[in-house]
């Protein structure tokens, strides 16, 4: 076959390739850098430039030198481009689409003149350590040297304007998760299917089969087998362009699916926007590690010059993409990947001046350069010059091991083979196979994944099958001259020589000191090289040396596929629709969606001290409580006694928690004698219910009490004002509502608006004569909207959250968790009253005992002298200049009283009533504030209450 | 204002489309097609948990055991268990008050300690139903294994959808693949939403149930 | 993510569960010492290995559970209900 020029589609594009993944009669267009280019359906952003004769895709790191192909896959270090407003795009990896803008990043001002490639003739100043070394000293100085370190940041621009991109998350439970997608994992993924099990297999290219497919006519022939057989065996999922990116506790393994532009407008997402990117995650019976090898680069002088790649490189864009890559090659060979690679060349027409054999001696030197930076030449270990424009290196392999180091294994080195094979120490769950596991045929190799695939099957132990054997390699790594080893990072083996000779002589101080291994490829290239360079600068093998330890994820994933799906829930109360319907501002308290008020709070609060309003409480928490130990169980949560309260009475209760601290509080009543209510607050419901059932299974499992939560099972409203009594009454014929038959702290059953099942409390927050009633959630809306009808006349509205708050504020109702935090014991907030220590046990107990005798702050009313000033939640109380002796805990303007009120804690010597204290505000004024004698500042003697 | 004559009950599921009061329910009534992926509101049937000793006469009397649901009542009812000593029996609509009263008088004898407790007003129930995709929407919201080995036809299980604890029911009706889910009653709308999100790949449709859907 | 094997509802993600901390013994209340019962509340043993732990299974059966867990490998050997002998 020979090499022709395709007209229109490039001028280094071959005639079609036998296993090429173009489609020839699906030409595009697409543009780079501003200017438009043709290229095939199935080309990469890369394939596609090559092919049009552009070899330089980015400038490097922090010298800005020019930079090519490399690896021509996903892991390709110079190959980061911006694809539209996404950054950091795999240029190697990510197909072209048509009309596809792409970009280069990281230069300034062009990509052909780069300011900053000066950094190259100040070199030495860059070099190990340079960050740490330059910009720290003087600390003055350390904005400027941000904006001096702005300009050496990599990376891509996103726009602020960015649409919300469709973001997917899915679980799995495979029988047999695969790794790896060439012919070991398909193998393993086919014999794992016979077996019966359930198998997941991924791989990270578009389509399946690995070295196969740019393999010759035998190996693809296999291939094609494979690859049909995979599509007929039932119970294998297949997912392509995905990756395994950890493997976590259990074989829990993240899997990130990226987009397929194949099905851009196939139904995926709303409006059939494509699926960015997918996780999946996956709960694996067994995970099959078929990562095969990653081909290794050569460390010499002028190793990143543009034209020099790895032999995987060149026969990837000859026989996949149809890209010649160079006219006049030199081959760096030490297996049979290299000589592969010549044949190849040579076949489509590239003249291969030199095939330097480094199994018998031969070796590389220099890369030499154009003036431009891409390569013109190469100087040999026998001191030899040639010209060439390509450069290919087949040196060996480094093993993929990131999901092995994350299931538990050590990976170990083996000089023989000079690569890392698995430690033997994975868990029963985790098995390997292919490249990554040892060497052989392939039919060994295919013979081993079938072996593995079909115990990993039946959860069998992996030793059962035989292991593959390990083939000579030579170790070769750097050559005779300093050269790059982490190419995305800028760092040169002589940086690591230098660190080394500072004293950052073990591979984890140099990694942090140099930052080798920490760009973009993440070591899968580099470690190995800069393992090797370390042990021969201080003397110790490779094995000793050791190697940095890989953590999640394998492949970089986007905060977009890690948030996927957005899942928040929220609750609505019944009355919702018509809070919404009449302009209610909502406020999120937790997962709950609240009306804050509908529009003037101060006025609700009128309607409320002057007429009657209703309040939707729903979120209060209820707790259905049944059995005949209920008594035992309020005594233990609560700290006051529980044994004597009557059917139809409620009583208002404190929890604390074991440590004393107020935990919640609220009012528990008895319908009958074995069934009682218990409220809770709207925050505290599902803590308060678990911390029932946890003394009742733990400490008490014989005793017979059943919780059940029915939180919204009733919809719950507190109509209040002094026309609340007239108001229900109207709705309400089965109850006796008179002061004498229903009077304060009692409840009451009955039918509410024609709806039985109801029940009414007597009781309030807002201090004035109110009726909690509860009903079932279903008729919420229909009650809430009859009692607004039915009321008009007596001038009912509806009031929100914030009237509430400024209504029990002026009642000095504190508030678990808003005047109270999680230090402050009942004694504390004032409880004294209520905790009734002759109980023989109660949770807490003994805390609030001892706390009788401690120093503690007191929560009291207090009113800033000049009402006008309301000073913020959270404001200090100080004394002196700087000596806390306090805090606002609560604030408001009171339109009752037209004037500021306040809770708040004080030192106890500051605690009695008339106590002027000085208020720090946030303007740093000091304001004096009044000790009340009440927490209470309206209606102290709750007169309006019980009326 | 709507008339306020007579308490009209309603689902915290606001009805897609079409909408009827039917025997003091509002109901959605619009139609979906069988064979497609859909979902129903069936938050109007009547529900009661029981709680009792796991393997008592109660739970004899009760017949499904934990992580089961049955048929009873000639298919009227369903008994689901949901809990260890915990169960759910779902009912038709206006059933409630029947219900508790005929379980109250199954266990009366028992002399175990028991509790009955209505809550058809207090959770959210609907039903997703088509095609094997059916599995796959619920895949996306819920990460306990849902395949037909793990998770057979006549399965319940309490686990997280959508960030909301959910009981689900495997309940396939005339062989196709169906699922009850059924969760606190505030979070109802919410869990609802997020099915027919997930759904959306696969052209999901609400509906109004109709008889066969309970 | 560690899989907690819950003797009521089988295997579930920990997601699914609470944690509540290391088990253990609540003093008694009438005689306990300040020292004691603060170690009660905020003394834990945190091991290399083996620990006896609570854990709350909110999103299934509701059950409180004593797990046994090996704290390097997120290992359970056992998993029972909490109640107290």
């Amino acid at each position: 076959m020979t090499a022709t020029v395709h007209p229109g589609v490039g001028t280094r594009r071959l005639s079609e390739q036998p296993g090429e993944v173009l489609d020839r009669r699906a030409p595009l267009s697409f543009s780079w850098d501003g200017r438009s280019y043709q290229a095939y359906r199935g080309d990469t952003i890369v394939s596609g430039l090559l092919a049009n004769g552009v070899s330089v895709f980015s400038r490097s790191f922090k010298y800005h030198r020019p930079r090519g192909v490399l690896s021509a896959s996903f892991l390709d270090p110079g190959c980061t481009v911006q694809v539209g407003d996404e950054p950091n795009v795999r240029g190697a990896h990510r197909r072209l689409e048509p009309g596809m803008a792409v970009a280069p990043q990281n230069v300034w001002p062009s990509l052909r003149y780069d300011a900053k490639s000066a950094n190259q003739l100040v070199g030495r100043f860059l070099g190990a350590g340079f960050y740490y070394k330059t910009f720290m000293k003087p600390e003055r100085l350390w904005p400027a040297y941000e904006q001096v370190l702005k300009r050496f940041a990599t990376g891509g621009r996103v726009s602020p304007e960015t649409p919300h991109g469709f973001y997917d998350k899915r679980y799995a439970h495979p029988d047999v998760l695969v790794a790896g997608g060439g012919p070991a994992g398909m193998a393993a993924a086919l014999a794992a299917a016979e077996a019966g099990a359930e198998v997941l297999l991924v791989e990270e290219e578009y389509d399946l089969g690995g070295h196969l497919r740019w393999g010759d006519g035998a190996e693809r022939a296999v291939l094609a087998e494979l690859v049909a057989a995979v599509a007929a065996a039932p119970g294998i999922e297949v997912l392509t362009n995905s990756v395994v990116t950890g493997r976590y506790d259990d074989n829990w393994i993240a899997v990130l699916q990226r987009r397929h532009p194949d099905r851009v407008g196939g139904g995926f997402g709303p409006a059939g926007s494509p699926v960015i990117e997918r996780l999946v995650k996956a709960r694996a019976g067994a995970l099959v590690v078929a990562a095969g090898l990653v081909e290794r680069p050569y460390v010499f002088e002028g190793n990143d010059r543009p034209g020099v790649m790895l032999s995987s490189a060149a026969r990837r864009l000859v026989n996949l993409w149809a890209v010649k890559p160079g006219e006049r090659a030199v081959v760096l060979s030490a297996n049979a990947a290299g000589d592969a690679a010549a044949a190849d060349l040579e076949r489509v027409g590239v003249e291969v001046a030199r095939v330097v054999d480094a199994r018998s001696g031969g070796d590389v030197v220099r890369a030499l350069g154009a003036r431009n930076g891409t390569l013109s030449g190469v100087e040999l270990g026998d001191g030899t010059k040639l010209d060439c424009d390509l450069l290919v290196t087949a040196v060996g392999w480094t093993a993929p091991t990131s999901l092995l180091n994350m299931a538990g294994d050590k990976p170990v080195y083996e000089p023989r083979a000079a690569r890392f094979l698995p430690g033997g120490r994975l868990p029963g769950n985790v098995y390997v196979t292919g490249g990554i596991a040892g060497d052989g045929t392939l039919e060994e190799l295919m013979a081993h994944a079938r072996a593995i695939g079909e115990t990993a099957a039946r959860g069998g132990e992996a030793g059962s099958a035989p292991a593959l054997r390990i083939d000579p390699h030579p170790a070769l790594f750097k050559g005779a001259t300093h050269g790059m080893v982490d190419y995305s990072e800028d760092v040169s083996s002589k940086d690591l020589v230098a660190a080394a000779a500072e004293g950052y002589d073990s591979i984890e101080l140099m990694k942090r000191y140099t930052t080798v291994t920490m760009g973009p490829s993440q070591g899968k290239l580099e470690t190995v090289n800069a393992v090797a360079i370390l042990s021969e600068a201080t003397g110790r093998s490779i094995a000793e040396t050791g190697t940095t330890v890989w953590r999640p994820p394998y492949a970089p994933i986007s905060l977009g596929a890690l948030g996927g799906r957005i899942l928040e829930p929220v609750r609505h109360s019944p009355m919702q629709p018509w809070h919404e319907a009449h302009g209610a501002r909502p406020l999120v308290a937790g997962q709950w969606i609240r009306p804050d008020h509908y529009g003037d709070p101060d006025a609700e609060v009128a309607t409320v001290r002057n007429k009657v309003g209703i309040i939707d409480v729903t979120p209060l928490g209820k707790l259905d409580l049944r059995g005949p130990d209920v008594p035992k169980l309020l005594n233990l949560l609560y700290v006051n006694k529980w044994s004597k309260l009557a059917v139809g009475s409620v009583r208002y209760g404190v929890m604390c928690a074991e440590d004393g601290v107020v935990l919640d509080d609220g009012v528990t009543g008895r319908l009958a004698e074995d069934r009682w209510v218990m409220s809770t607050t709207s925050s505290g419901a599902a803590t308060v219910w678990e911390w029932a059932e946890s003394w009742l299974q733990t400490e008490h499992p014989d005793w017979q009490v059943h919780v059940t939560p029915v939180t919204t099972a009733y919809a719950s409203i507190n109509i209040a004002g002094p026309a609340s009594r007239e108001l229900l009454g109207r709705l309400c014929g089965d109850v006796d509502l008179s002061g004498e038959a229903f009077g304060y702290m009692q409840v009451r059953a009955g039918t509410i608006a024609g709806v039985p099942g109801c029940w009414m409390w007597r009781i309030g927050f807002t201090g004035e004569l109110s009726y909690e009633i509860h009903v079932p959630a279903s008729y919420g809306l229909h009650v809430w909207e009859t009692l607004l009808d039915s009321g008009a006349d007596l001038g009912v509205g509806a009031f929100g959250i914030e009237a509430q708050r400024i209504m029990r504020l002026e009642k000095g109702h504190f508030i678990v968790a808003q005047d109270t935090d999680g230090l402050t014991k009942a004694l504390g907030a004032g409880l004294d009253w209520l905790v009734k220590a002759d109980k023989d046990d109660f949770a807490g107990k003994p805390e609030l005992a001892w706390q009788a005798g401690e120093h503690y702050q007191r929560l009291v009313g207090l009113q800033p002298l000049d009402g006008d000033i309301v000073p913020p939640e959270a404001s200090q109380i100080v004394a002196g200049e700087t000596r806390i002796v306090g805090r606002i805990t609560s604030s408001r303007r009171s339109p009752t009283l037209g004037r500021s009120i306040c809770l708040g804690f004080v030192e106890p010597d500051l605690a009695a009533a008339g106590t002027i204290v000085t208020v720090l505000l946030p303007d740093r004024r000091r304001i004096p504030a009044r000790v009340m004698e009440h927490h209470a500042h309206y209606d102290p003697e709750g007169v309006r209450l019980r009326g | 204002m709507a008339d306020l004559a007579v308490p009209v009950a309603r689902s915290p599921i606001r009805p897609v489309g079409p909408a009827a009061v039917i025997d003091g329910w509002e109901h959605a009534t619009g139609a979906a097609a069988r064979g497609g992926l859909r979902l129903c509101d069936l938050s109007h049937l009547a529900k009661v948990t029981v709680r009792a000793p796991a393997d008592g006469a109660t739970a004899a009397a009760l017949v499904a055991t934990h992580g089961k649901a049955v048929r009873d009542a000639g298919a009227r009812r369903l008994v689901i268990g949901s809990g260890p000593g915990e169960w759910l029996v779902l009912a038709p609509q206006g059933e409630g008050p029947a219900l508790l009263a005929d379980i109250e008088a199954r266990v009366a004898g028992t002399g175990e300690f028991v509790s009955v407790v209505e809550l058809t007003h207090g959770r959210a129930l609907m039903r997703l139903s088509g095609t094997d995709a059916v599995t796959g929407v619920l895949a996306k919201l819920c990460a306990v294994n849902l395949s037909d080995k793990a998770t057979p036809d006549g399965t319940a299980l309490r686990t997280s959808v959508a960030a909301v604890v959910t009981d689900v029911v495997r309940d396939d009706v005339d062989s196709e693949r169906s699922y009850l889910l059924h969760c606190e009653r505030s979070s109802g709308q919410y869990l609802f939403d997020a099915l027919l999100d997930a759904g959306g790949d696969h052209g999901i449709e609400p509906y109004g149930a109709s008889h066969k859907d309970w | 993510m560690m899989r907690i094997p819950c003797p009521y509802c089988g295997p579930r993600n920990a997601s699914e569960f609470a944690y509540r901390g290391e088990s253990k013994a609540r003093p008694p209340v009438a005689t306990a010492t300040p020292e004691a019962w603060r170690a009660y509340l905020y003394d834990h043993d945190n091991p290399e290995g083996w620990v006896r732990e609570g854990w709350y299974h909110r999103a299934g059966c509701r059950r409180f559970l004593r797990v046994e867990r090996h704290t390097q490998t997120n290992e359970i050997r056992s998993v029972e209900p909490a109640a107290r002998p």
